[in-house]
């Protein structure tokens, strides 16, 4: 028998470890860990992500973020010594922490802004690139572990960074001038725009699957950073040197409700764009229109339970920003729902609800762009309702602000439903045939089609006045952006006799087109439910039951 | 090298070794169903049939070669099998699981190789093992007991700590194997895994395989290289423009394809009065005289050989050699295709 049989002999039934073999020995030093503290590191690495684990390994031996985070430290030295020495003749008794504090944050953002949502692009367009997705997928990880995975490792650099700068943030402190508030205000900022950026670094590496897409994107998404980093770095500043404090709460409610606001739409955003990403990257059989539904419908419930609360206890005409906030959500979620392709594969007609009142409330998640149109339309009406009724809920019972809000409420609905619905009938008329690419394109037939709507009215208003001032008149109902920003509530406004016929005429235009997108519908809605096969619920099962005992094992184990 | 035997086609093939944990498939459909099942599977991109009805099914521990010129469809239809493609039409299978409807249920028990082995910088065999077993789902020292078998399977324990960039072709080819079969799938699918290794690497790796298919892991390979498919393929399927052309052992496809054998005898002497006497046999024809040896095609197969050369001994002729010229996998190849492309 040769050196290579030996080899490639049968498989060792017990590890080949026991042998005596330097080599042996090294991979299981490598695979245990040599010390107690690296055996108990990879015990506890077994429960983490394994993209977190592998890109960690990978960080800690690439050059990029060894020289970042060593830069990081040389430049937070640089600004400590250089902020510490020109204070020193008043340091005993000057504020001088503000001014420190806000050049470590501007030091900060370079990385967490700048480096890491690019870092997160390419980690996401490299595997997608180089076919390790491919190698990646056909493992156990589900596309939101792939996504989560990427998400994390950014949280993880922006921690490791923060760590460098955490001392420094401390001497602020003690510094005097800074107070643990607006300490804790920056921080928040930070850390929400850096996986905000990051989230969308990785959406938009799923979304291009070509080389010119993930140029355009990688140019945008740079944009993006630069517009994010310029913009917030000014709040940053100003928050630094303004300070915000829970003390004073009343004086900087404004602040804290901003970003309380934003924070909590920020998460939600970052929600819907976790589950497009990880529906794009998914098995292509999969029902991955149903999983993006379900957190656009939180977000389009959500925007109008804030709204609610703000108009009650904020400022009642915040019903009206966030009935105008609802409607842009809805058309841009719409704008691609409806180009949906109708099919569905037997895959996902397992999942499909089944029985009478699954039927009722969840025929509208059923893939394809008849139930999206309608999913579209109701769930907008819906919200809407709420914000229609909560001028009523406040103490000032603002009648002419509510008969306003109505107006604007049923003019924002039928351009959902107008616009829409010629979007889906557009797609089901011409893009038929069209396999890929799809829902970008009855996208961007719509926004066509609403430049189109804009020129023409606005052609037709200066016509009118012979070409001598352009006034809104009734006929320029097809324009949204126009009529909206007449009949737009607020307080003590009426609504005028030209708008009402504007949002008349618009009511009689669309009830045919929703009629006739609701007749259609009944083709996404009357496809059946299949039983899954016996064999594959035996094996989920199967799978199932394993899990658990491995659960009750990991409880007995400590007992024994 | 003599204790890697060939098993006959259809043989009871012994059971996979057990490993623990949960992610082992620790069960198969039934022994008589296929592990690997293409049904009428067709994929077209525009215009271009490049999957087009093709059907055949691989058994429990079998080795499957997929032969067939580039762009023939090979490629293709393991990406369909491997659940990284939709078909166009019809289905593949593995275990008795659709790769369409059950994708997470194929990948479980599936592990592909593909033609091109993409690789993370900043990585050395190890970790990149650990990564793949991590995402399989394994722990602790499940985990560990795996990454350490592969390790030891495919040779690399020696050079584990090594980063990956500084592979050879032939290591990478054999941790990109190690890769596929880190968490024991019971189907093994390998795009062209001899491609680029040098002649060493290449009888190694046709080892594993052949030690994989002897522990009861049905593989489906392809490759160009028809000699090393011959000698441990127990199916082949040729494939052309799309079309499965001929399917079944090298022996059965031969026998299929050939109406006639050609023959070569070499008498003593009498040369001349041999040709006349096969020239009035019944399905004889093609009787050519190159020197000593008489050519003619025989009608029919190992049994008309037989029949022949009785004869021929019975009438009185010294025959010195009386051989068939039997075809390889090769010439087979040549002959049902025909070198067309899409």
């Amino acid at each position: 028998m040769s050196a290579a049989d030996s080899t490639l002999g049968e498989l060792p039934s017990k590890p080949a470890a026991s042998t005596i073999d330097p080599h042996a020995q090294t991979v299981e030093q490598l695979l245990d860990g040599q010390s107690a503290w690296d055996k108990r590191l990879i015990h506890w690495s077994n429960w983490l992500n394994p993209i977190l684990v592998k890109e960690t390994r990978q960080a800690l031996k690439s050059k990029q973020f060894v020289w970042t985070f060593g830069l990081l430290i040389v430049i937070v030295l640089a600004w400590s010594l250089l902020g510490l020495l020109s204070s020193i003749p008043n340091i005993y008794y000057a504020s001088d922490g503000r001014g420190l504090l806000n050049g470590y944050l501007l030091i900060l953002v370079v990385p967490a802004w700048l480096i890491i949502p690019q870092a997160s692009f390419r980690s996401m367009a490299s595997e997608l690139d180089d076919g390790t997705f491919e190698t990646l997928s056909l493992s156990m990880l589900r596309p939101r572990h792939i996504i989560l995975g990427k998400l994390n490792v950014a949280a993880l650099q922006l921690i490791i960074y923060m760590s460098v700068i955490a001392p420094c943030i401390a001497l602020t402190y003690l510094l005097r001038g800074v107070t643990l508030e607006t300490i804790l205000f920056e921080l928040i900022v930070v850390v929400i725009t850096t996986l905000a950026l990051s989230m969308i670094a990785i959406a938009f590496a799923s979304f291009s699957r070509s080389r010119a897409l993930q140029i355009v994107f990688s140019l945008v998404l740079i944009l993006l950073q630069l517009i994010t980093t310029f913009t917030l770095c000014s709040l940053l500043t100003a928050v630094a040197w303004q300070g915000v404090g829970f003390g004073s709460f009343e004086d900087n409610r404004a602040s804290w409700i901003a970003l309380g606001v934003s924070a909590f739409f920020v998460g939600l955003y970052m929600w819907v764009l976790f589950a497009c990403s990880a529906a794009l990257i998914g098995v292509s059989s999969a029902n991955t229109s149903t999983p993006i539904r379900i957190p656009l419908m939180v977000a389009g419930w959500l925007i109008a339970m804030v709204g609610v609360a703000m108009a009650i206890w904020v400022d009642i005409e915040a019903a009206g920003f966030f009935l105008m906030l609802l409607g842009v959500h809805w058309a841009i979620a719409g704008a691609f729902i409806v180009g949906e392709r109708g099919f569905i594969s037997t895959r996902a007609k397992r999942t499909l609800p089944d029985g009478i009142f699954s039927r009722l409330f969840g025929s509208w998640f059923i893939p394809g762009p008849g139930t999206g149109y309608v999913f579209v339309v109701l769930s907008c009406l819906g919200g809407s309702i709420a914000l229609m009724i909560s001028p009523l809920m406040t103490s000032e019972r603002l009648w002419d602000y509510w008969f306003a809000m109505v107006w604007f409420a049923i003019a924002i609905n039928l351009y959902i439903a107008f616009y829409l619905g010629i979007g889906r009938l557009g797609a089901w008329l011409f893009f038929r045939r069209m396999k890929s690419g799809r829902m970008f394109t009855t996208a961007v037939f719509i926004v066509v089609l609403n430049a189109l709507a804009i020129l023409a009215t606005c052609t037709l208003s200066l016509m009118s006045s012979n070409y001598s001032r352009m006034d809104y008149e009734w006929f320029c109902f097809p324009n949204p952006w126009w009529t909206l920003a007449e009949i737009i509530p607020y307080r003590y406004r009426n609504t005028n006799n030209l708008e009402e016929l504007a949002v008349f005429c618009l009511g009689v235009v669309t009830l045919p087109i929703f009629l006739l997108n609701l007749f259609l519908s009944a083709k996404d809605i009357v496809i059946q439910r299949i039983e899954t096969p016996d064999r594959v619920m035996a094996e989920h099962g199967k799978k199932n039951r394993a899990e658990s005992t491995e659960q009750s094992e990991e409880i007995i184990d400590p007992l024994a | 090298m003599g204790h890697f035997q060939r098993r006959p086609t259809g043989a009871p093939c012994p059971q996979p070794s057990t490993l623990e944990g949960t992610y082992m498939v620790d069960a198969v459909h039934t022994s008589s169903a296929p592990m690997i099942e293409l049904r009428r599977l067709h994929r077209f991109f525009g215009a271009t049939k490049a999957v087009h009805d093709v059907s055949f099914e691989v058994y429990r521990g079998q080795v499957f070669g997929y032969i067939g010129p580039n762009g023939a469809g090979k490629t293709t239809s393991m990406r369909i099998l491997s659940t990284l493609e939709l078909p166009s039409y019809g289905d593949a299978f593995i275990d008795g699981f659709s790769a369409v409807n059950d994708p997470d249920l194929v990948r479980r028990r599936l592990g592909f190789m593909p033609d091109g082995f993409s690789v993370y910088p900043n990585m050395n065999c190890i970790e990149y093992l650990d990564f793949f077993a991590r995402s399989y789902g394994m722990m602790g020292k499940d985990r560990i007991q795996a990454i350490k078998r592969t390790l030891g399977f495919t040779g690399l324990d020696k050079i584990a700590a090594k980063p990956i960039t500084g592979l050879s072709k032939g290591m990478r080819q054999r941790l990109c194997l190690g890769r596929a079969m880190i968490h024991q799938p019971t189907v093994l699918v390998l795009d062209e895994p001899a491609n680029g290794l040098d002649p060493r690497a290449r009888i190694e790796l046709r080892q594993m395989i052949q030690q994989l298919a002897a522990e009861g892991t049905t593989v489906l390979v392809s490759s160009h290289i028809l000699t090393e498919l011959a000698e441990m393929c127990d199916q082949v399927g040729i494939i052309e423009r799309g079309k499965l052309l001929a399917v079944g052992s090298v022996e059965e496809i031969r026998r299929t394809m050939r109406g006639h054998l050609r023959v070569r005898v070499i008498p003593l002497n009498q040369q001349a009065e041999i040709a006349v006497w096969l020239s009035q046999r019944e399905g004889v024809s093609e009787l050519a005289q190159e020197g000593n040896a008489i050519h003619f095609s025989l009608q029919g197969g190992e049994a008309e050989q037989s029949q022949l050369l009785t004869s021929m001994i019975q009438s009185g002729f010294p025959i010195l050699e009386f051989a068939a010229h039997t075809e390889s996998l090769e010439d087979v190849f040549m002959k049902i295709t025909t070198g067309a492309v899409q």
